[in-house]
């Protein structure tokens, strides 16, 4: 049984079809990658599947249930998490502070319990510095919790969206080129991180452009072009595949 | 303990100032003034420091709570502290019901609809004049009383006042490290990612919408009853502006920046007094020297500065003990 199922998706932004009639389904425990050429619509598809925008047609369902029409906090309750292409870390807070609302799904104190610091918040508070100190520790940033966010470098500040995903414990976890602008060794590093959250249980759907990044980890690929399915299957298919040469792989 | 120390030393001189100057003219009839505001400024920084909402409108809370005192015990006859009830009803009403569609819109819009807010209300405050007295405001309101302790003079107004700030700035202390107050920071870092970590944004941008207007409302209130009097000039468009400003000046997003901005910002102007007729000109430069110097603000510059130093000594220390 799928974990992600995308039907007859379709997103129009104005005249332009950024998304036509996709299907496909996601098992779960893989790691799934989604390539394609700059602008074959990988970003799009994320914040259909998000609900950050609506689609124009067709359908998701996430564990058997119809989230098309579900606000994003509410599909991130369900158990997708992600991180993004350009990023979207909180600038405004530090590092552990930045996991820790992570965790916002996983603690329950409200605006008035906070106001007036009832003892079950001083609790929860440990607890939930506790959470976010240990996706630090999966993620190897533990030495750097209490930097602030503004301060880091854009390696270190991918590595903590990864974080701040996986905090929140979700059952799927959306990574957008998460390899975007990392030297060698952080790619190296990246690259065991995402076999390590897959490992931990986690299913993971990729978005990439450093095909051996893609290729060496994923169990599927999925591969986009001018926002329609080209071709899926193992790396080792795609790899072969004489239009998905020809469309995306050729050129590089 | 040390998370509060800041809080503690700040409670403690506020509230030995009038114990040793009782007959100072700055402690007891000024330091009201920075005392009411302090805490609106305190409780405009929850919606605009810490999650990023401007509003142009808080003086109409502010106005609401004295205006709803005002009404209920003079015109119908209701002891202070129902009358207070009924403010702190009413504003929560109206801020409830307007949150959601008001803090929906963003930036510019945002700062405009609050602004129309203040207006109407203000409006409301001089033409309705059979319930608000009109431009001329109401006065003479009966004396507020504490467990049969009657609030009379300047002196005890000021610990009324103090206790009332103190407890608006722990509040808002509390929100910051907390749960909630990193839910309010993540609508202002980044609202995408907020709800993609869960965060229900409408809700949580609406909760501390009505929660500072209920703070603003009681300082109404309380403000009515010290002043005995209430006319539309004190909650106008100018006094939201200037709450505004005291929230910038200090530094946004800082409870002790807010406290700070309003400090210098009801101080200056009896400072000033002695330069007469320059007295605004040489206020704005002063505003704006320290926005143009400081952006992040008065208090947060000078924190960051000494965290700086700080951290540099403490990487001596290393180098001194590793060599
Ligand atoms: N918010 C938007 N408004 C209009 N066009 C958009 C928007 N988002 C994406 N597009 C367009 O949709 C297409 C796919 O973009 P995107 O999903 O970002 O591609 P990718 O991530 O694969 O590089 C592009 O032509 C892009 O210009
Ligand atoms: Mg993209």
């Amino acid at each position: 049984m799928p974990l992600l199922e995308v039907k007859g998706l379709e997103k129009s932004f104005g005249g332009l079809k950024a998304i036509t009639d996709l299907s496909f389904s996601v098992p779960e425990g893989q790691i799934f990658s989604i390539i394609g050429p700059n602008g074959a619509g990988k970003t799009t598809l994320f914040n259909l599947l998000t609900n950050i925008y609506k689609p124009t047609k067709g359908s998701i369902f996430f564990n058997k249930k119809d989230i098309t029409k579900l606000p994003p906090f509410k599909i991130a309750a369900l158990g997708i998490s992600r991180t993004f292409q350009n990023l979207q870390v909180f600038m405004n807070m530090n590092v552990v502070e930045n996991v820790m609302v992570g965790c916002h799904l996983r603690s329950k104190s409200g605006l008035f319990a906070s106001a007036f610091r009832l003892p079950s918040v001083i609790a929860e508070e440990k607890r939930v510095r506790d959470m976010a100190l240990e996706a630090l520790e999966f993620c190897g940033l533990k030495d750097y919790s209490s930097q602030p966010a503004s301060a880091l470098p854009y390696g270190i500040l991918k590595k903590l969206e990864i974080a701040r995903a996986l905090a929140s414990k979700p059952r799927l976890l959306l990574m957008d080129e998460p390899a975007a602008g990392l030297n060698d060794t952080e790619t190296m590093e990246l690259c065991r991180l995402i076999e390590a959250i897959r490992d931990s249980g986690i299913t993971v759907l990729l978005v990439e452009h450093n095909m051996g990044l893609v290729m060496e980890i994923s169990q599927t690929v999925l591969v986009l072009n001018y926002g329609r399915l080209l071709a899926k299957g193992s790396p080792r298919d795609i790899q072969k595949n004489p239009e998905v040469i020809a469309a995306y792989l050729g050129e590089g | 303990m040390k998370r509060l120390l800041g809080f503690y030393i700040f409670s403690f001189i506020t509230l030995v100032l009038p114990i040793l100057f009782p007959d100072n003219y700055y402690v007891t009839v000024v330091g009201l003034t920075v005392l009411i505001n302090i805490s609106l400024a305190v409780s405009l920084n929850l919606l605009m420091g810490y999650a990023g909402q401007i509003s142009l409108g808080h003086a109409a809370f502010f106005g609401l709570g004295a205006y709803s005192s005002a009404i209920f015990t003079i015109k119908y006859g209701f002891n202070p502290w129902t009358a207070i009830f009924f403010g702190l009803l009413i504003v929560f009403l109206l801020s409830y019901i307007l949150s959601r569609p008001i803090l929906k819109l963003k930036g510019h819009y945002l700062a405009m609809a609050t602004l129309g807010l203040g207006i109407i209300v203000h409006i409301f405050f001089v033409q309705a004049d059979e319930i608000t007295g009109g431009p001329d405001g109401i006065s003479g309101l009966p004396t507020l009383s504490i467990f049969g302790f009657p609030i009379d003079t300047d002196l005890k107004w000021y610990f009324i006042f103090a206790i009332f700030m103190l407890i608006t700035v722990l509040l808002s202390l509390n929100i910051a490290d907390s749960r909630a107050g990193r839910a309010l920071s993540a609508v202002h870092g980044s609202e995408i990612a907020a709800q993609m970590m869960g965060i229900d944004t409408a809700k949580v941008k609406s909760h501390i919408f009505v929660f500072s207007a209920l703070i603003a409302c009681i300082a109404g209130s309380l403000f009515a009853h010290q002043q005995n009097f209430v006319s539309p000039e004190s909650f106008s468009f100018f006094f939201s502006i200037e709450l505004v400003t005291m929230v910038v000046l200090g530094g946004l997003g800082s409870t002790f920046g807010a406290v700070v901005g309003a400090f210098i910002l009801s101080i200056l102007p009896e400072l000033l007094i002695v330069f007469e007729d320059f007295e605004v000109l040489i206020f704005g430069a002063i505003l704006m020297t320290i926005m143009i110097f400081l952006p992040d603000g008065l208090f947060v510059a000078i924190k960051n500065k000494i965290a700086f130093l700080a951290f540099k000594r403490s990487q001596k220390e290393v180098a001194n003990a590793t060599s």
